[in-house]
C-alpha cells in the first residue's frame, strides 16, 4: 500500500513541477517567433502588444549584452530591495563558478529498472510496519553485547537523552548531505551541472531505499528487544511511548546506523566519481567527515541505550555495503566492452518485476 | 502537448528540479504515518513543520519584486527530513512581495497531521497573516500539569489525545540593513479545544503551554554574502512567552540559506534553547532543520515598466554610464 502511495505520489508531483515550470517558462519563451506568430491575429488592424512582446522589445532593444539576463530567466537569483548590498567574499562559491561536471557515457544512467527498484525498496522499507510484533522472539543477548552495554550505555534512560538527540541530529545531517549539499548546492548550483545533479540525487535515493528496506524487513522479522525494554514497567513507566507498540522490538539492526553509513558511503562514492569539490583532499575530507558522523551515530545509539553493539555493527556493515555497492554495481561500474575486466550489473524491468543481468 | 512536455522534460534543469522536489516530497510524505514512527530511521530532529522563520521576505528574489500585479495562485513547498509543508495561496498583487489573499496548507509530518486556513497580506517589508490551524497528533496526548517537563514527560500517554485548534496572528517586518536584512516576527496563538486542566506540547513552537495563550517574538539579522547575495547566514534569537505558566523560553542560534534560483532555496537552522522551565532536548528547539523551500505562482512574467525603472536605476548607479 505504501509503495502504491509512493508510486502514485512521485509522478504526480513531477507532473505538478512540470506544469509549474511550463507556466514560469513564459518569460523565457515570450519573445520567440513561434509564440508571437501564434498570438498575432491575421489582418491589418493594429493590436495591443502582449506583455511578453513588450518584455522582448525592452530587453533586446539597445543593450542586449548587459548584465540583466536574469530578468528574463528565473534560473538566476538577485536579492530584492529588502536586502542591503551583498558583501563580496571571494572565498565563497558563486553560482556557476565551478567547472561543470558531465556524466561519463560509460556509466549507467538511472533507468526504468532503477526507478522500479527505488520505489519497491522504499515500499519494503515502509512495509516493515505491517509485520506483526512478536515480543518474545529475541529477548536474550550475548556476552559481547552485554559487556559493551555495561561499558558504554547510560542505563538511566532520561540521562541518556542527549545521546539519542545527538544521534537524531547527526542522522538528519548525514542523510541530507548528499541530496541537499552535494546534489543541489554543489552540482546544480555551483557547477551548473543539472544532469549530474539529477543522477546523483536519484542514486542517493536509490541507495538509501535499498538500505532502509534491508533494515526494515530484518528488524520486523527478528523482533529483537531493545536494551532498555528490560526496564519498562520497572525503572521506566509502562505508558512511555518508547515502551509501547513496535518500537521496543526493532533492535536488530540499527536503522539510524544503517542509513547514516549508507548516506556516508554514497557521499564518498559521489565525491570519488565526480570530484565534486574539485580537490581530492577536500573530497576525501567530505567522505571522512560523513563516515565519522555515521560512526558517531552508531556509538550514540549504544550510549543512548537504543541498541546493542551487534545491532550497530551489522547496521554499519549493511549501510556501507549499500552505500558503496549500489552506486558502483548499478551505475559507476564501466558498462559494455570498454573495459574487459569490468564487472557490471544491470536492472531490467520484466513482466514479473525486475530482472538482474550482468557482464563479467 | 505530450511532445511539448517531453521536450521540456529533456531540459536538464527541469528534470533536476522535478526529481529533487519529487524525492523530497516522496520521502516526507511516506513518513507521514503514526505507525511509521516505529521505524528506527524515522526519528528526525524536526518532528513537525517548524513555525515560520520570519526570513521569507528577506530571502525573496528580485524576480518576485518585479512581477506584475495580478490575480494569482501561488504554491510554496517547504520540505525536509522528515516533514513537508505545502502551502497554497490565492490573491491579488505581486506574490511573495505585495499582495492580499487567502492561504491554506495541510500539515504533514512524522508526528501529526492538520491544516491551516487564513488571510494574509504583504507590503514590501511588512507581512501579516491571521488564521486557524487544526492539529491532530498521531500519538501525543495532553499532559498532566507539572512545574517542569523533560522530553520523556512529553512522551507519556497520560491524557486525552492532544488535538487542538489554534488561532494565529503574525506580523513580520524586514528591512535592509548594511549588507543584509534585519527581520522580526511576532506571533500570538490562542489554543481552543484543549482538555481542561491539562497542559499541551505545542509542536509548532516546540514548547509546553498551559492553554490558551502563547506568543513568540523573534529578531534576527541575515547577512548577504557573495556577488549576488545568494548565500545568507546570520544570528537569530527569540522569546516564547507562556503567560499561563508565567514563564519564558529563550532560544538563540543561526539561520542560513542558499538561493539556488528565483524559485528554490536550501535552508538550514540551528536554534537551541538557552533558557527554559523545561528540558525537552531536541523537542525544545530547531536542531539541524535542513530542507528546501520552493516558490511558484501563476503568470510570473516580470512587469516591463518595473524592469525599465530598475534598469534605469542600475544605469545611474554605474559610474561610467
Amino acid at each position: 500500500m505504501r509503495a502504491l502511495v509512493l508510486a502514485g505520489c512521485l509522478p504526480g508531483l513531477l507532473g505538478a513541477s512540470l506544469w509549474a515550470r511550463q507556466a514560469t517558462g513564459q518569460s523565457q519563451a515570450g519573445a520567440t517567433p513561434e509564440k508571437t506568430a501564434v498570438r498575432s491575429p491575421a489582418g491589418p488592424q493594429p493590436r495591443r502588444k502582449s506583455v511578453d512582446e513588450l518584455m522582448g522589445e525592452l530587453l533586446t532593444s539597445d543593450e542586449p549584452d548587459d548584465d540583466l539576463a536574469w530578468l528574463y530567466s528565473d534560473e538566476d537569483y538577485e536579492p530584492s530591495d529588502l536586502t542591503g548590498k551583498p558583501l563580496p567574499v571571494p572565498a565563497l562559491p558563486e553560482r556557476g563558478e565551478g567547472s561543470p561536471r558531465t556524466w561519463d557515457p560509460r556509466w549507467r544512467r538511472f533507468t526504468t529498472g532503477n526507478y522500479v527498484l527505488t520505489i519497491t525498496a522504499w515500499g519494503f522499507a515502509m512495509g516493515g510496519i505491517l509485520l506483526p510484533v512478536v515480543p518474545g522472539r529475541w529477548s536474550h543477548s550475548n556476552e559481547f553485547d552485554e559487556r559493551v552495554h555495561r561499558t558504554l550505555s547510560i542505563e538511566d534512560y532520561p540521562k541518556g537523552q542527549w545521546a539519542r538527540d545527538l544521534s537524531d541530529l547527526l542522522l538528519s545531517t548525514t542523510v541530507t548531505f548528499p541530496l541537499l549539499f552535494d546534489s543541489l548546492i554543489v552540482a546544480y548550483w555551483y557547477r551548473t551541472s543539472p544532469d549530474v545533479a539529477g543522477q546523483t540525487a536519484l542514486i542517493t535515493t536509490e541507495t538509501l531505499g535499498v538500505a532502509a528496506a534491508l533494515q526494515s524487513m530484518t528488524s520486523a522479522i527478528t523482533n529483537r528487544a531493545r536494551p532498555y525494554v528490560r526496564n519498562c514497567g520497572d525503572l521506566l513507566p509502562e505508558n512511555l511511548e518508547d515502551c509501547n507498540g513496535r518500537k521496543p522490538y526493532r533492535s536488530f539492526f540499527s536503522g539510524h546506523t544503517t542509513l547514516s553509513f549508507a548516506a556516508a558511503g554514497v557521499t564518498c562514492a559521489l565525491h570519488a566519481q565526480h570530484d565534486l569539490f574539485g580537490d581530492s583532499a577536500a573530497d576525501a575530507v567530505a567522505c571522512a567527515a560523513n563516515l565519522l558522523s555515521a560512526g558517531t551515530v552508531g556509538m550514540m545509539r549504544i550510549v543512548g541505550d537504543q541498541h546493542f553493539a551487534s545491532d550497530v555493527l551489522v547496521g554499519a556493515g549493511v549501510g556501507l555495503a549499500a552505500g558503496f555497492g549500489v552506486p558502483y554495481l548499478l551505475h559507476y561500474a564501466p558498462s559494455g566492452s570498454a573495459d574487459e575486466n569490468s564487472v557490471a550489473v544491470s536492472l531490467v524491468p520484466t513482466s514479473n518485476g525486475i530482472g538482474v543481468g550482468g557482464t563479467f | 502537448m505530450w511532445r511539448g512536455l517531453m521536450r521540456r522534460w529533456q531540459r536538464p534543469n527541469l528534470r533536476f528540479t522535478s526529481w529533487l522536489i519529487g524525492i523530497l516530497i516522496g520521502l516526507a510524505v511516506v513518513t507521514g504515518s503514526r505507525r511509521l514512527k516505529a521505524q528506527d530511521f524515522l526519528e528526525p530532529t524536526t518532528p513537525a513543520p517548524p513555525a515560520p522563520e520570519g526570513i521569507e521576505q528577506a530571502v525573496v528574489a528580485k524576480y518576485w519584486q518585479l512581477g506584475r500585479p495580478r490575480g494569482f495562485l501561488a504554491w510554496t513547498l517547504e520540505a525536509g527530513y522528515a516533514y513537508v509543508k505545502p502551502k497554497f495561496a490565492a490573491g491579488y498583487g505581486q506574490p511573495y512581495w505585495s499582495f492580499v489573499g487567502v492561504d491554506a496548507h495541510p500539515l504533514i509530518s512524522i508526528s501529526q497531521a492538520g491544516s491551516y486556513f487564513g488571510l494574509s497580506a504583504a507590503l514590501p517589508g511588512l507581512t501579516f497573516r491571521f488564521g486557524a490551524r487544526y492539529v491532530y497528533p498521531f500519538k501525543s496526548t495532553f499532559l498532566i500539569p507539572r512545574d517542569s517537563y523533560t522530553q520523556l514527560d512529553t512522551s507519556l500517554d497520560e491524557g486525552p489525545r492532544a488535538d487542538y485548534l489554534a488561532w494565529e496572528a503574525e506580523l513580520g517586518v524586514t528591512r535592509p540593513l548594511w549588507a543584509g536584512s534585519v527581520f522580526g516576527v511576532v506571533t500570538g496563538y490562542r489554543v481552543e479545544l484543549a482538555a481542561q486542566d491539562f497542559f499541551l506540547y505545542e509542536e509548532s513552537l516546540r514548547v509546553v503551554i498551559k492553554p490558551p495563550y502563547v506568543w513568540r517574538a523573534r529578531l534576527g539579522y541575515l547577512l548577504s554574502l557573495g556577488a549576488k547575495g545568494a548565500i545568507r547566514v546570520g544570528p537569530t534569537a527569540e522569546v516564547v512567552g507562556l503567560p499561563q505558566r508565567k514563564d519564558y523560553v529563550v532560544r538563540g542560534g543561526v539561520v542560513a540559506s542558499v538561493a539556488i534560483n528565483a524559485h528554490l532555496e536550501a535552508q538550514a537552522s540551528l536554534i537551541p534553547v538557552l533558557s527554559s522551565p523545561d528540558n525537552l532536548g531536541r523537542k525544545g528547539g530547531d536542531f539541524g532543520q535542513l530542507g528546501v523551500r520552493f516558490r511558484w505562482a501563476t503568470q510570473s512574467t516580470p512587469d516591463p515598466a518595473r524592469v525599465r525603472a530598475f534598469r534605469l536605476s542600475r544605469k545611474s548607479e554605474t559610474p561610467d554610464s
